[in-house]
């Protein structure tokens, strides 16, 4: 190694040295209140368990800021995913049509539809003038 | 412990919000590889909790960086949104009291650096901080990583390259 990148490397070093010498006294704070929540026994696995509780209950409703998930918006979402994997699984592989999945970008497009119903003109122009 | 915990606090912090980039989760990290080290290793010998917090930190970010992965495979598969960025100051060390004007030129060359860091692959970001920053030689450094010594080497050589050659025109 070069005596240059070993004179950046002490710099970088430094640099880090000081970026946590300086944290600000927030984050020092937090640090502080961390280590003693897990000093006493609170993974942050518990805190992201809340989190999570909190991002159904925004998504999903129910209860005012509370941790409770109705069941019943529960259970439809699973009816749901069921009888959608059931669809997808029992579906026999040599009825799956081709035509469709390889459409799949045109019905998924912003594209107006009729730019699409144009393309074979466009295609026979393009023929045209290249013939 | 408290001791310990509180004497290596700030540079595991850090070494977590350079992979992250995001407080919150960098807090979380170091707050459950210190719930494990407490848990599991209290009783061993303090001497040996230094390399045993030091892999425990290393396997959470890890841990971190592959449950990312996975979140933003299936957001793209399912078209989800952006994610959850939180405050885009967070983005920066120290942002919390500072003004942007007092942002001295120390300030932006550490964000520089961080950028640089952010964007090595995690084996070697975590390769580059254990044997620069933390000074580990290279058997240390593949405990920590939890790898083979002749990886923390290849890693370890590139991200020395890659930084060098990042930061040679924008490094004070």
């Amino acid at each position: 190694m070069s005596d240059e990148r070993k004179e950046m490397l002490a710099q970088i070093r430094k640099a880090l040295d000081e970026s946590s010498d300086k944290l600000d006294p927030a984050t020092l704070g937090l640090l502080r209140e961390r280590r003693l929540r897990a000093l006493a026994g609170e993974s942050a696995r518990a805190i992201g368990t809340g989190r999570f509780r909190r991002w159904c209950t925004a998504v999903l409703g129910g209860g005012n800021g509370g941790a409770r998930v109705p069941a019943a918006y529960l259970l439809t979402s699973l009816a749901i995913v069921a009888v959608a994997g059931w669809f997808w699984l029992s579906r026999p592989a040599e009825l799956a049509d081709v035509s469709v999945l390889g459409n799949l970008d045109l019905l998924t497009a912003a594209e107006d539809p009729e730019f699409y119903e144009q393309l074979d003109f466009y295609i026979w122009m393009e023929h045209e003038e290249q013939g | 412990m408290n001791e310990f915990l509180a004497s290596v606090e700030r540079r595991a912090y850090r070494m977590a919000y350079i992979a992250t980039g995001n407080r919150e989760e960098a807090l979380d990290i170091v707050q459950d590889a210190m719930f494990k080290l407490a848990q599991r290793y209290a009783d061993r010998n303090a001497e040996e909790w230094g390399p045993l917090f030091q892999h425990i930190l290393q396997s959470r970010i890890r841990d971190w960086y592959r449950r990312t992965r996975v979140r933003s495979v299936w957001q793209r598969f399912t078209g989800g949104g952006v994610e959850e960025a939180g405050d885009p100051m967070d983005r920066f060390s120290g942002s919390g009291a500072e003004e942007p004007l007092k942002r001295t030129g120390e300030q932006m060359a550490i964000d520089r650096l961080d950028e640089v860091l952010r964007e090595l692959p995690l084996r070697q970001q975590q390769a580059f901080l254990l044997r620069v920053w933390e000074g580990l030689g290279v058997r240390d450094t593949a405990r920590a990583m939890g790898c083979s010594e002749g990886s923390v080497k290849t890693h370890y050589s590139r991200a020395v390259h890659r930084v060098c050659e990042l930061l040679e025109k924008h490094w004070p």
